[in-house]
Protein backbone atom coordinates (compact mmCIF):
# COMPACT_ATOMS: atom_id res chain seq x y z
CA UNK A 1 0.00 0.00 0.00
CA UNK A 2 1.55 3.48 -1.40
CA UNK A 3 0.53 6.76 0.08
CA UNK A 4 0.76 8.27 -3.22
CA UNK A 5 -1.39 9.04 -6.43
CA UNK A 6 -1.40 6.64 -9.14
CA UNK A 7 -3.34 8.16 -12.13
CA UNK A 8 -3.97 6.83 -15.27
CA UNK A 9 -1.03 5.71 -16.98
CA UNK A 10 1.31 5.02 -13.23
CA UNK A 11 0.65 1.07 -13.53
CA UNK A 12 3.52 -0.80 -14.30
CA UNK A 13 5.93 1.86 -12.43
CA UNK A 14 8.20 0.25 -10.21
CA UNK A 15 8.49 0.96 -7.03
CA UNK A 16 12.05 2.33 -6.20
CA UNK A 17 13.79 2.82 -2.60
CA UNK A 18 15.61 5.62 -1.82
CA UNK A 19 18.79 4.05 -3.06
CA UNK A 20 17.32 3.31 -6.83
CA UNK A 21 16.46 -0.37 -6.13
CA UNK A 22 13.50 -2.08 -6.82
CA UNK A 23 10.65 -3.42 -4.27
CA UNK A 24 7.37 -4.03 -6.46
CA UNK A 25 5.53 -2.81 -9.41
CA UNK A 26 2.27 -0.80 -9.15
CA UNK A 27 -0.74 -2.14 -10.43
CA UNK A 28 -3.91 0.28 -9.38
CA UNK A 29 -5.36 2.36 -7.23
CA UNK A 30 -8.35 3.32 -5.28
CA UNK A 31 -11.65 5.56 -7.08
CA UNK A 32 -13.71 7.38 -5.16
CA UNK A 33 -16.73 8.74 -6.92
CA UNK A 34 -16.56 12.82 -7.33
CA UNK A 35 -19.98 13.53 -7.40
CA UNK A 36 -21.15 16.03 -10.41
CA UNK A 37 -22.56 19.21 -8.93
CA UNK A 38 -25.42 20.90 -10.62
CA UNK A 39 -27.24 24.64 -9.82
CA UNK A 40 -30.46 25.46 -10.40
CA UNK A 41 -32.19 28.39 -11.87
CA UNK A 42 -31.57 30.42 -8.63
CA UNK A 43 -28.04 29.32 -7.98
CA UNK A 44 -28.58 26.84 -5.53
CA UNK A 45 -26.29 23.45 -5.92
CA UNK A 46 -27.62 20.07 -5.43
CA UNK A 47 -25.88 16.77 -6.41
CA UNK A 48 -26.94 14.77 -9.34
CA UNK A 49 -27.53 11.82 -8.74
CA UNK A 50 -26.15 8.07 -9.57
CA UNK A 51 -23.74 10.54 -11.39
CA UNK A 52 -19.72 11.33 -11.26
CA UNK A 53 -16.24 11.22 -11.98
CA UNK A 54 -14.24 8.42 -10.72
CA UNK A 55 -10.66 10.17 -9.44
CA UNK A 56 -8.04 8.43 -7.96
CA UNK A 57 -7.21 8.70 -4.44
CA UNK A 58 -3.78 8.69 -2.53
CA UNK A 59 -3.61 5.43 -2.10
CA UNK A 60 -1.86 3.04 -4.06
CA UNK A 61 -1.35 -0.99 -4.67
CA UNK A 62 2.05 -2.38 -5.76
CA UNK A 63 2.74 -6.28 -6.47
CA UNK A 64 5.50 -6.97 -3.53
CA UNK A 65 8.89 -8.03 -5.28
CA UNK A 66 8.70 -11.22 -3.49
CA UNK A 67 5.88 -12.18 -6.08
CA UNK A 68 8.20 -11.66 -8.84
CA UNK A 69 8.77 -15.50 -10.33
CA UNK A 70 12.50 -17.29 -9.08
CA UNK A 71 13.60 -17.17 -12.17
CA UNK A 72 13.65 -13.53 -12.55
CA UNK A 73 14.63 -13.16 -8.79
CA UNK A 74 17.08 -15.20 -8.09
CA UNK A 75 16.31 -15.24 -4.36
CA UNK A 76 19.43 -17.04 -3.01
CA UNK A 77 21.55 -14.65 -5.37
CA UNK A 78 20.53 -10.79 -5.40
CA UNK A 79 18.68 -10.43 -2.78
CA UNK A 80 19.63 -8.33 0.12
CA UNK A 81 18.02 -6.96 3.38
CA UNK A 82 16.77 -3.44 2.84
CA UNK B 1 8.76 -5.97 -15.57
CA UNK B 2 5.09 -4.19 -15.67
CA UNK B 3 1.47 -5.44 -15.24
CA UNK B 4 0.31 -8.08 -17.09
CA UNK B 5 -3.35 -5.83 -17.60
CA UNK B 6 -0.72 -3.56 -19.51
CA UNK B 7 0.79 -6.39 -21.92
CA UNK B 8 -2.57 -7.47 -22.69
CA UNK B 9 -3.96 -4.62 -24.86
CA UNK B 10 -0.40 -5.35 -26.66
CA UNK B 11 -0.90 -9.02 -27.98
CA UNK B 12 -1.36 -10.85 -30.86
CA UNK B 13 -4.42 -12.99 -30.15
CA UNK B 14 -3.92 -13.19 -26.56
CA UNK B 15 -0.72 -15.44 -27.42
CA UNK B 16 3.04 -14.10 -25.77
CA UNK B 17 3.54 -12.09 -29.28
CA UNK B 18 3.80 -8.50 -28.87
CA UNK B 19 2.78 -6.34 -31.56
CA UNK B 20 5.07 -5.46 -33.81
CA UNK B 21 5.03 -1.54 -32.64
CA UNK B 22 5.13 -2.31 -29.11
CA UNK B 23 8.15 -0.62 -27.74
CA UNK B 24 9.86 -0.63 -24.07
CA UNK B 25 11.35 2.53 -22.59
CA UNK B 26 14.51 2.71 -21.07
CA UNK B 27 15.98 5.90 -19.24
CA UNK B 28 19.15 6.09 -19.96
CA UNK B 29 22.35 8.57 -18.90
CA UNK B 30 25.20 8.73 -20.92
CA UNK B 31 27.77 11.53 -21.15
CA UNK B 32 28.01 13.43 -23.56
CA UNK B 33 30.38 12.14 -26.77
CA UNK B 34 31.85 14.86 -29.31
CA UNK B 35 28.67 15.44 -30.75
CA UNK B 36 26.18 13.45 -29.85
CA UNK B 37 24.46 14.76 -27.07
CA UNK B 38 20.68 12.64 -27.44
CA UNK B 39 21.20 9.37 -25.84
CA UNK B 40 20.53 10.90 -22.53
CA UNK B 41 16.62 10.29 -21.42
CA UNK B 42 14.14 8.21 -22.69
CA UNK B 43 15.03 5.71 -25.39
CA UNK B 44 12.05 3.04 -27.64
CA UNK B 45 13.83 -0.64 -27.75
CA UNK B 46 11.96 -3.79 -29.32
CA UNK B 47 10.03 -5.81 -27.41
CA UNK B 48 11.16 -9.47 -28.47
CA UNK B 49 8.80 -11.94 -26.19
CA UNK B 50 6.46 -11.65 -23.30
CA UNK B 51 5.89 -13.66 -20.40
CA UNK B 52 3.36 -13.91 -16.96
CA UNK B 53 3.70 -15.71 -13.90
CA UNK B 54 0.97 -18.43 -13.32
CA UNK B 55 0.84 -17.73 -9.73
CA UNK B 56 2.56 -15.47 -7.04
CA UNK B 57 5.73 -16.81 -5.88
CA UNK B 58 5.04 -17.42 -2.45
CA UNK B 59 7.60 -18.82 -0.38
CA UNK B 60 5.54 -20.45 2.53
CA UNK B 61 9.01 -19.87 4.86
CA UNK B 62 9.06 -16.52 3.93
CA UNK B 63 7.98 -13.98 7.05
CA UNK B 64 4.83 -12.56 6.75
CA UNK B 65 4.23 -9.25 5.29
CA UNK B 66 4.32 -6.31 8.02
CA UNK B 67 1.14 -5.01 9.24
CA UNK B 68 0.37 -2.00 6.85
CA UNK B 69 -1.86 0.47 8.88
CA UNK B 70 -3.11 -1.85 11.32
CA UNK B 71 -4.56 -4.47 8.39
CA UNK B 72 -3.40 -8.09 7.98
CA UNK B 73 -2.14 -9.00 4.49
CA UNK B 74 -5.27 -11.62 4.47
CA UNK B 75 -7.96 -8.63 5.22
CA UNK B 76 -6.62 -6.98 2.12
CA UNK B 77 -8.27 -7.72 -1.36
CA UNK B 78 -5.09 -8.95 -3.35
CA UNK B 79 -5.74 -10.77 -6.87
CA UNK B 80 -4.99 -14.46 -6.77
CA UNK B 81 -2.52 -13.28 -9.72
CA UNK B 82 0.02 -11.45 -9.01
CA UNK B 83 -0.61 -8.69 -11.77
CA UNK B 84 2.98 -8.62 -13.30
CA UNK B 85 4.28 -9.56 -16.59
CA UNK B 86 7.88 -9.46 -18.31
CA UNK B 87 9.02 -9.13 -21.43
CA UNK B 88 12.73 -9.69 -22.91
CA UNK B 89 14.00 -6.88 -25.07
CA UNK B 90 16.24 -6.08 -27.81
CA UNK B 91 19.41 -3.45 -27.08
CA UNK B 92 21.36 -4.19 -30.30
CA UNK B 93 19.71 -1.35 -31.57
CA UNK B 94 20.29 1.12 -29.06
CA UNK B 95 23.19 3.52 -29.90
CA UNK B 96 26.48 3.02 -28.66
CA UNK B 97 27.22 5.51 -26.68
CA UNK B 98 24.17 4.27 -24.08
CA UNK B 99 26.06 1.57 -23.64
CA UNK B 100 26.66 -0.46 -20.67
CA UNK B 101 22.97 0.10 -20.05
CA UNK B 102 22.77 -0.01 -15.77
CA UNK B 103 19.20 -2.11 -14.82
CA UNK B 104 17.52 -1.06 -11.71
CA UNK B 105 18.15 -3.70 -9.12
CA UNK B 106 15.42 -5.35 -8.04
CA UNK B 107 15.19 -6.78 -4.46
CA UNK B 108 14.11 -8.52 -1.63
CA UNK B 109 10.92 -6.18 -0.50
CA UNK B 110 10.53 -7.70 2.80
CA UNK B 111 12.66 -5.39 4.68
CA UNK B 112 10.09 -2.64 4.04
CA UNK B 113 8.02 -0.79 6.51
CA UNK B 114 5.43 1.68 7.08
CA UNK B 115 6.71 5.13 6.17
CA UNK B 116 9.67 4.00 4.29
CA UNK B 117 10.50 6.32 1.33
CA UNK B 118 9.62 5.15 -1.85
CA UNK B 119 8.93 6.81 -5.62
CA UNK B 120 7.61 5.58 -8.67
CA UNK B 121 6.92 7.08 -12.21
CA UNK B 122 4.06 8.85 -12.31
CA UNK B 123 1.99 11.15 -14.63
CA UNK B 124 0.36 13.47 -12.66
CA UNK B 125 -2.15 14.99 -15.19
CA UNK B 126 -2.81 10.54 -16.81
CA UNK B 127 -1.40 9.78 -19.48
CA UNK B 128 -3.67 10.63 -22.61
CA UNK B 129 -3.35 10.32 -26.18
CA UNK B 130 -6.02 12.23 -27.96
CA UNK B 131 -6.59 10.64 -31.46
CA UNK B 132 -6.32 14.63 -32.82
CA UNK B 133 -3.17 16.36 -32.10
CA UNK B 134 -3.66 19.85 -30.63
CA UNK B 135 0.05 21.93 -29.74
CA UNK B 136 -1.69 23.47 -27.31
CA UNK B 137 -3.18 20.54 -25.27
CA UNK B 138 -1.49 19.96 -22.10
CA UNK B 139 0.08 16.57 -22.29
CA UNK B 140 2.28 14.61 -20.43
CA UNK B 141 4.06 11.54 -22.52
CA UNK B 142 7.17 11.14 -20.31
CA UNK B 143 6.48 10.46 -16.21
CA UNK B 144 8.07 12.10 -13.93
CA UNK B 145 9.34 10.51 -10.53
CA UNK B 146 7.46 11.13 -7.44
CA UNK B 147 8.29 10.07 -4.27
CA UNK B 148 5.47 9.48 -1.49
CA UNK B 149 5.86 6.55 1.43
Amino acid sequence: MLDIYVNPGGSGSPLFTANGNVIGVVYATRQRLSPIVKFDEDGNMSEAENAGVYLPSALGLAVPSTQVPKEIFPRDEATKPL
Amino acid sequence: MTNRHVWEPLLIEKGHRVCSDAAAFLFVRAEPSGDFVGAAGVLGTRIREVFFPLEPNVDPNDSPPPFIRGLKPNQMLLPKAADTGFCRIDVSDCPPEVHPLVPAKIINCAGATEGMPVAIFGFPQGLRFPRAFESHAQLQVTPCFRRAS
